[in-house]
């Protein structure tokens, strides 16, 4: 049986957190805004890119971030080194050698 | 009066720092307060245009000047003196002496390298700032704060040689001259500015000479990690900023470092060598902002320096604060600290806020340089300084606080910081406000006239937008940010490894090639030279008495027995006088002979 709207929004509710859910908020009357001040032209624009228009820094922030998440995760595990590069052991014979 | 008006701020901190050993420890800590405050008030009266010269010894034709005063340095001049006094104020529980005369040396140092007039002083103040922050690193007494000193001190005695051999020619180009002013990109692109610039991007912390950075930073002392990360990549922002203006490399230079240290900043754990990235990562910005070299570039490099000094020395005081109390720095250890130190989570969030968010100092100064990168069409550039902000938030300012203050309890229970400590990031953070929300005051210090409304409709919007979708992005993804024990590699890797290889490859090579020298000079010269010095005489002298003898009518026995005879006694040495003195002149005649032949 499918939950009903009401049932279906307690559950997003008890899922997410009072922050995220405030983020989501401000994200979406950040976009209605943008559109505002397309419509009034207060943008200005200098590279292709931004022309691309309604939520291009929307999408930089989100898909930017992903894209740094998942690139810092995989060289993270491969970069990641057990014992500290400075606790390598001299040469037992050192002394000597350097006599 | 008049004649201490301009005074070198630089050499007041260092004279200072020669009294701070006499002082008893409670008037010490007043003292090293006391002092960058001084330092700051003589700035503040100083005005465009004052200069403090002399003639050094007649060697140069220009004169060396300790103190050249225009809107630049004054801008840098000031935020490192009040940086300095926040930073005393912070280290008032801390009251070692020798850290406290390295720091006022180091800071003095900085002051000096940015009112320096000529390429002379500069040299000797960012030499004094190496030798003095090394000390600043080796305060914390660990085995592993005297390595990093090590490497530290290495690598930037390299960059001093750059440096030093980069003015060295440049002076030579110049005909003598010690001028330092802005070099053209165009007519003094030659190897003695290279040389400089490259002694300067060894202090940028300019991949791959960045390893040095996170390496000594976190492994200095609270208040040493504190003082150091205002100062060295800062002298060498306004370097650029005065030397290298419109160098186009730079804009190559500036991203590779805001892309290092951002993808280092989110793979990091340990709290202090996160800031440290981000360090690279923010001073990449004003690389770029230099490569640009247009006048809202400028401004917005040294806007973006002045901010970065306020809200990072926040951040390591935060840092530290935390270090202090439960002398841990891996946020895989740490978690929920907000329970135990309220107040410096409050001034975290704001130092961590200030980097973008609107109504902090970040976001007032450091746009400027990406509207300048926009402006001037830099495409490639803007896009990566956009993305590397949208980074540089996610692991600094997001990560770090929510690991470190709100993430999962681990239970420890410890006091707040400090009273001063609290004192001197309720002073850095009220500054990240009221610059933020009232930036004219920064505007006004800046080199030239500012042309930036950070509160337009259409800015704000897009700013906050990328802010609250970075947000989003960290609340749905932080799972996969959280802190990993272990250390990464970093550059440092290959110096390391390369030191080692070279050991070995000096170890062997070098190690033959004595072997062999001691067994041809030892075993075969010196054997050679002994036995002629010991019978060689006495060879000689034989040979020039046989025919002699021979002439006598003696037969072969007894001149056998004569030069036996000889030999035992010429070993001895038990000539007559006058046989010596006949062979001396026979030897004396031999050189004449030769001496007469050559000529």
């Amino acid at each position: 049986m499918n939950p009903s709207p009401k049932e279906a929004l307690q559950k997003v509710r008890s899922s997410t957190g009072r922050v995220t859910r405030t983020l989501f908020g401000a994200a979406v009357v950040l976009l209605i805004a943008e559109i505002f001040l397309l419509v009034s032209h207060d943008r200005h624009i200098y590279f292709p890119i931004p022309d691309w228009g309604w939520g291009f820094y929307a999408a930089l922030g989100f898909f930017g971030a992903l894209m740094l998440v998942f690139l810092s995760g995989g060289l993270g595990n491969l970069l990641r080194q057990e014992e500290a590069p400075s606790d390598e052991p001299l040469p037992e014979d050192l002394d000597e050698r350097i006599r | 009066m008049n004649e201490f008006a301009n005074f070198p701020p630089a050499i007041l901190l260092m004279l200072g720092a020669l009294l701070v050993p006499f002082l008893k420890p409670a008037w010490r800590s007043i003292y090293v307060i006391a002092l960058p405050l001084a330092a700051l008030l003589l700035i503040l009266q100083l005005e465009e245009g004052q200069s403090w010269q002399f003639s050094f010894l007649g060697f140069t034709s220009d004169p060396v000047e300790f103190l050249r005063v225009d809107k630049l340095s004054r801008a840098f001049g000031i935020i490192f003196s009040l940086n300095a006094f926040a930073a005393f104020l912070y280290a008032f529980y801390y009251k070692k002496r020798t850290h406290h005369v390295a720091a006022l040396f180091y800071i003095g140092g900085a002051l000096g390298t940015v009112f320096a007039g000529d390429l002379l002083s500069l040299y000797v103040f960012w030499e004094s700032m190496a030798v003095s922050s090394t000390f600043l690193i080796l305060s914390r007494n660990t085995e592993a704060a005297k390595g990093a000193a090590y490497r530290y001190i290495m690598i930037h005695l390299v960059g001093g040689l750059l440096l030093l051999a980069g003015i060295i020619l440049t002076i030579v180009q110049q005909d003598g001259s010690i001028a330092f002013n802005g070099f053209d990109f165009a007519s003094q692109n030659h190897a003695g500015t290279w040389l400089i610039l490259l002694g300067i991007l060894v202090n940028c912390g300019a991949p791959p000479l960045s390893a040095w950075l996170p390496d000594s930073y976190p492994s200095a002392s609270v208040t040493g990690g504190l003082i150091l990360s205002a100062y060295t990549t800062k002298t060498a922002v306004y370097t650029l900023l005065r030397g290298y203006p419109g160098w186009d490399p730079l804009i190559y230079i500036g991203c590779a470092m805001a892309i290092y240290g951002v993808v280092y900043a989110i793979m990091e754990s340990d709290m202090r060598r996160i800031l440290a990235y981000a360090i690279i990562n923010q001073v990449g910005f004003m690389v770029v902002a230099a490569g640009i070299g247009n006048e809202e570039a400028i401004n917005g490099a040294t806007a973006a320096a002045f901010c970065h000094i306020l809200y990072k020395s926040l951040l390591w005081m935060v840092t530290g604060a935390v270090l202090y109390r439960v002398g841990k720095s891996n946020l895989s250890e740490l978690g929920g600290m907000r329970h135990s130190m309220p107040l410096t989570t409050i001034f975290c969030c704001i130092g961590a806020l200030s980097m973008a968010a609107p109504g902090t100092c970040g976001f007032t100064s450091k746009t400027m340089i990406i509207h300048a990168a926009e402006y001037k069409e830099e495409l490639a550039a803007w896009l990566i300084l956009e993305l590397c902000s949208v980074g540089i938030f996610l692991a600094a300012a997001l990560r770090m606080p929510y690991y470190l203050f709100f993430g999962k309890d681990r239970g420890i229970r410890v006091k707040e910081a400090p009273k001063t400590m609290i004192a001197a990031m309720s002073l850095l953070a009220f500054l990240c406000i009221l610059f933020g929300v009232y930036p004219q005051p920064l505007y006004d210090l800046l080199p030239h006239g500012v042309d930036f409304h950070p509160y337009k409709p259409a800015h704000l919007t897009i700013v906050l937008q990328w802010l609250v979708f970075t947000g989003i992005a960290f609340a749905i993804f932080r799972a996969r940010l959280a802190p990993k024990a272990g250390k990464l590699v970093d550059f440092d890797w290959f110096y390391r490894k390369g030191s080692q290889s070279f050991y070995q490859a000096a170890d062997r090579s070098l190690n033959a090639i004595n072997a062999a020298s001691a067994k041809f000079f030892i075993g075969t010269v010196a054997k050679g030279v002994s036995n002629f010095l010991e019978s060689g005489g006495a060879r000689t002298a034989c040979l020039i008495m046989t025919p002699v003898w021979m002439m006598q009518g003696l037969d072969e026995k007894e001149v056998e027995d004569r030069r036996q005879a000889f030999f035992r006694q010429s070993k001895r040495g038990a000539f007559p006088i006058g046989v010596t003195t006949f062979f001396a002149v026979i030897l004396l005649g031999m050189l004449s002979v030769i001496f007469l032949v050559e000529r």
